[in-house]
């Protein structure tokens, strides 16, 4: 089944994949548009995902592409994002703004490491914000878009501490990558919340910042508080202030998709999914610019 | 950045750490000033969504640890042990082994009260391991271990005895059924719930293929828990005391009724020396 989008209309709403998610869209089958599948449960473990292909449209996102690392992935990876492009239809690639690759250091001429010696952290980690980091990520795009044939979507990690380096706030940083580029961007509020704690700033002011015009798509998610730090949490339902940036993102832009992202656990409950999906389309109908 | 022995050496001595990236003395001081709760609180969070698998089995624990705040912690402290388990591409079901040992030594080491907490744990480990016990028993188109019927005062006291399956058997502070009607219902509260001596049985019934929770007390867990494939009534009972011995008997007749346990057979000999290990 394949994504398409009502040309005028508001944003479609979707959720993220997670074990529960098949049952949910078999019960309401109209409650959403599509689902948000990530890359690496069709490509580690296609069988147990494989069914959901054909309930609904997919859109892909991806966490193996270290889209600001100075390595490019592994060609198996590049050649199985391609296949799994192809074979879900999906109308662009999601992916974070970070790096899960690094190259080792070479010292000197004493430097035994083999060639092909990296760094794998096994997660998504935000980069320093600065010049060199720019160019890579300028790289990463330019080869995922001659590669994959869709539009790739960057999506801002939360910033839990300014990464050594940094030159740049991560809004000034994804505002030179739109500036150097014609990438389009992912924006999670939750993300965006946290790094507003972190680095105390107002969130719904500064995102008018953001190059909102790029914003195709937009991640809603739980927000938990310990040991004194805001942390990413996909168990449970987002805060008010998650749903107040939406309205606020919604007045400056048209964005084609919003995904709730409540995949973490193996169960969500059925009511306040429902009750986020319906608040979501609430603030969608009550704020979503006309179309043009 | 992930790596917690690094992490270790660069909050110790950033210099040092560093030295073999010929870094700008500039960036060295800026590691220095880094926020290392916070840098260790991501390594955690880190190691926390890559076991997200590991939950399926362990909803309710997952549940308590988030809301007593302890699962960022947990995973700070876990990451080098999951590290390691990455690096020996262990299997789902030996991860889950060593994170459940893991858990329960580091719920052990707090000197906070999280009530429920163990309860639930225990409750979900042997829930897991049950299921998984009843994942390997032959199809029930091979037929279920046979029952007895009724048996006489002379056949109970002197057949030896087995279990049918697998059983753990044991005390809880709290009552895991209470704690998991408490999160269905979306309200856990832990000052609700009321310290007290419970004993289950948690039986993994072959002729069903389900897990049975049942009822217990002391006695019978220590009847139970004797119940070997060697013994007969008999022996098991006199290692009670008197009083109890009449309890006893009668929850070993009870047993037998529901199919829990029956005579050693030909049949369920060898079934019975290795099914039924007993805590």
């Amino acid at each position: 089944m394949s994504y398409k989008e009502n040309r005028g209309a508001s944003a479609q709403i979707g959720i993220a994949y997670s074990s529960y998610v098949p049952s949910f869209v078999s019960k309401h089958p109209d409650t959403v548009d599509y689902i948000e599948l990530p890359f690496e449960v069709l490509h580690f473990q296609n069988d147990s995902a494989a069914a959901i292909l054909d309930s609904k449209p997919i859109i892909l996102h991806c966490a193996s592409l270290s889209m600001a690392g100075s390595l490019p992935p592994a060609w198996e990876i590049t050649k199985s994002v391609q296949h799994w492009i192809h074979e879900t239809k999906t109308p662009w690639l999601g992916e974070h703004l970070a790096y899960i690759t690094a190259a080792r250091p070479t010292v000197g001429q004493d430097n035994l490491e083999p060639l092909s010696s990296l760094y794998d952290t096994g997660y998504s980690v935000g980069p320093p914000m600065n010049t060199e980091t720019l160019e890579y990520v300028l790289h990463s795009v330019q080869r995922c878009e001659d590669s994959f044939g869709v539009p790739i979507l960057l999506e801002n990690s939360p910033v839990y501490f300014t990464p050594p380096g940094s030159t740049m706030t991560q809004v000034e940083f994804v505002n030179e990558i739109c500036a150097c580029s014609s990438a389009r961007l992912l924006l999670d509020l939750a993300h965006f919340y946290i790094t507003s704690r972190v680095l105390k700033f107002n969130p719904l002011r500064e995102v008018l910042r953001f190059p909102l015009e790029r914003v195709d798509e937009i991640h809603i998610s739980g927000v938990d508080f310990q040991d004194e730090s805001h942390w990413d949490d996909h168990t449970r339902p987002a805060p008010d202030v998650v749903f107040d940036l939406l309205a606020t993102v919604l007045a400056h832009c048209r964005p084609r998709a919003v995904t709730l992202e409540y995949n973490w656990s193996v169960r969500f409950p059925e009511d306040l999914l429902l009750g986020e999906i319906a608040r979501a389309r609430q603030v969608l109908a009550a704020t979503c610019l006309p179309s043009t | 950045m992930l790596d917690p022995v690094f992490l270790d050496l660069l909050e110790r001595d950033p210099a040092i750490a560093l030295g073999e990236y010929a870094l700008d003395p500039a960036l060295v001081s800026e590691f220095s000033r880094l926020d290392w709760s916070r840098v260790r609180g991501f390594a955690g969070m880190a190691a926390k969504v890559q076991n997200n698998g590991l939950w399926q089995h362990f909803f309710y624990t997952r549940t308590l640890l988030a809301n007593f705040k302890l699962d960022n912690r947990l995973f700070v402290a876990y990451r080098r042990q999951h590290l390691e388990n990455r690096k020996e591409g262990l299997s789902r079901d030996a991860q889950t082994d060593r994170f459940l040992q893991f858990l329960r030594t580091y719920i052990h080491s707090l000197s906070d009260n999280y009530p429920g907490l163990s309860a639930v744990i225990q409750h979900e480990h042997w829930a897991w391991e049950i299921a998984k016990s009843l994942s390997c028993q032959p199809s029930k188109s091979n037929g279920p271990p046979a029952r007895n019927a009724r048996p006489s005062d002379h056949t109970l006291m002197n057949a030896a005895i087995t279990i049918n399956g697998v059983i753990r058997v044991g005390e809880f502070k709290h009552d895991p059924l209470q704690i998991v009607a408490m999160v269905d219902h979306g309200h856990f509260d832990p000052k609700a719930l009321v310290e007290t001596s419970i004993w289950r049985c948690y039986w993994g019934d072959p002729a069903s293929g389900e897990l049975r929770i049942l009822e217990s007390d002391a006695n019978s867990a220590t009847v139970l828990n004797a119940v070997n494939g060697c013994q007969c009534a008999k022996d098991i009972l006199r290692s009670t005391t008197e009083s109890n011995s009449i309890q006893a008997k009668l929850f070993l007749r009870q047993a037998f009724k529901i199919g829990l346990v029956s005579y050693v057979t030909k049949q369920n000999r060898t079934r019975g020396s290795h099914a039924g290990r007993l805590r």
